[in-house]
């Protein structure tokens, strides 16, 4: 599994939807902050807030490029022949997930800078980031799958997304709440931290399933 | 001869999906079988479904045969679709697939010969991507080269190879019948004499 893992790793680099991501997303966090100015006139919460939704506009459509029918072509079919099954998507997911994590950490600093942020403040979006997003990932690629084969996908994908993400997002900025009050916040990251693995769980086998039924409306739509 | 497969009256479970005719295909070992038909009639579709890519009827039994004393995987060999857009380097899509399908990576060596001899090792770190036709087709193909698998199932094989290596893949598949192996290979083309031909025939829904 480790071997695999490097080698999908290699494959992610080389396919630099991380580089043209985190491209994307220090672009338009400049226009962004630039349309927003003075950042300074917003309020902490709000250029957190903002930042977050940004991350997640990104993380969407890197995603969309990755996950092409060729992908899922090969995956289905990997799949079927590889001891890891039904969870080689888990493990190109591992692999997509680390490449963004030191991504974000390396363009951290300018984020910091364009947000005005101080470096606590960084730190603790980066941690907020990596307890949320391998959930934020699952859903997407899911949804991703789904889109591939439906005609109003985009739309039908958003509506579906929508009601699973609220929850996290309202303990995000429960935790922000906390942050800013300089209230002791582990029991929110434990909530958070909890809420996230068990949604991962109901999404993992979601997933699981849906692979071979997104290849097989694919190839017999 | 011993039988590996028995493939019979394969349906797809799906709405509005084709259905063939054709008589029951039974696999036995030293054989190869060439599908073929017309364009469209869905004999890609046919094999996926027999490998239980699609849903399918069951209607594909498989034996645990052990031939020559050497002991065959009783599943089936066929070759990964590998995305033309792929940026790895040849020799790290091998590698990977060696992983997926062995569970362990691959020796230097092992890796080299294969490569050499399929000659592809003078491009060997060129991009998935930037390979022609011809040297991709061939780079999916170099599983061949040590799968235990005891039927291969081959999709088009020869499409996109020059004559030399032509030769050569047909070579490797009749060392691999002599040793009690079997192959199912879609073609349009009559590429060995010792062949038993199923024509698939697209059955009114």
């Amino acid at each position: 599994m480790t071997g695999l893992l490097c080698y999908r790793l290699r494959w992610h680099r080389g396919m630099a939807h991380w580089v043209s991501g985190c491209l994307l997303l220090l672009l338009v966090s400049f226009v962004a902050t630039l349309l927003l100015q003075p950042v300074a006139g917003l309020g902490l919460r709000q250029r957190l807030g903002l930042l977050m939704v940004i991350i997640l506009l990104v993380q969407q459509i890197t995603i969309w490029q990755w996950v092409s029918p060729a992908y899922l072509q090969w995956l289905h079919e990997a799949s079927c022949v590889s001891g890891c099954s039904d969870w080689l998507w888990l493990v190109d997911l591992v692999a997509f997930w680390v490449m963004w994590a030191v991504a974000i950490l390396g363009v951290l600093p300018m984020l910091t800078l364009f947000y005005e942020f101080t470096w606590w403040h960084g730190l603790w979006v980066y941690g907020v980031w990596c307890v949320v997003s391998p959930l934020l990932f699952v859903q997407l690629f899911l949804l991703r799958l789904l889109g591939l084969w439906m005609r109003s996908d985009l739309a039908l994908v958003w509506v579906m997304l929508v009601p699973w993400v609220v929850p996290t997002l309202m303990m995000v900025l429960r935790l922000f709440e906390r942050m800013l009050d300089g209230v002791g916040q582990w029991s929110d990251w434990s909530l958070l931290l909890g809420l996230q693995m068990i949604l991962m769980f109901i999404f993992c086998h979601l997933l699981s399933g849906a692979v071979a039924k997104c290849y097989h409306h694919l190839r017999l739509q | 001869m011993t039988i590996l497969c028995r493939v019979s009256d394969l349906q797809l479970c799906w709405p509005g999906a084709c259905r063939w005719n054709h008589e029951c295909i039974t696999i036995h070992t030293e054989k190869c079988y060439q599908i073929r038909g017309v364009n469209g009639v869905g004999k890609s579709t046919w094999v996926q479904a027999a490998l239980g890519l699609l849903p399918s009827a069951k209607s594909v039994q498989w034996t645990r045969p052990v031939v020559d004393g050497v002991a065959k995987k009783p599943d089936f060999f066929f070759p990964l679709t590998v995305d033309r857009d792929v940026s790895m380097c040849l020799i790290e899509v091998i590698e990977q697939e060696y992983v997926l399908r062995e569970g362990c990576s691959p020796k230097g060596r092992n890796v080299q010969h294969w490569l050499e001899s399929l000659g592809l090792w003078d491009v060997r770190s060129v991009s998935w991507c930037r390979l022609s036709s011809g040297q991709r087709q061939l780079g999916r193909l170099v599983p061949l080269l040590y799968t235990r698998s005891a039927v291969w199932w081959l999709d088009e094989p020869w499409v996109h190879l020059d004559d030399k290596r032509k030769i050569c893949m047909q070579e490797l598949m009749a060392q691999h019948l002599c040793h009690g192996g079997a192959a199912v290979v879609i073609s349009h083309d009559s590429f060995c004499n010792n062949v038993e031909t199923m024509t698939l025939v697209r059955r009114s829904m």
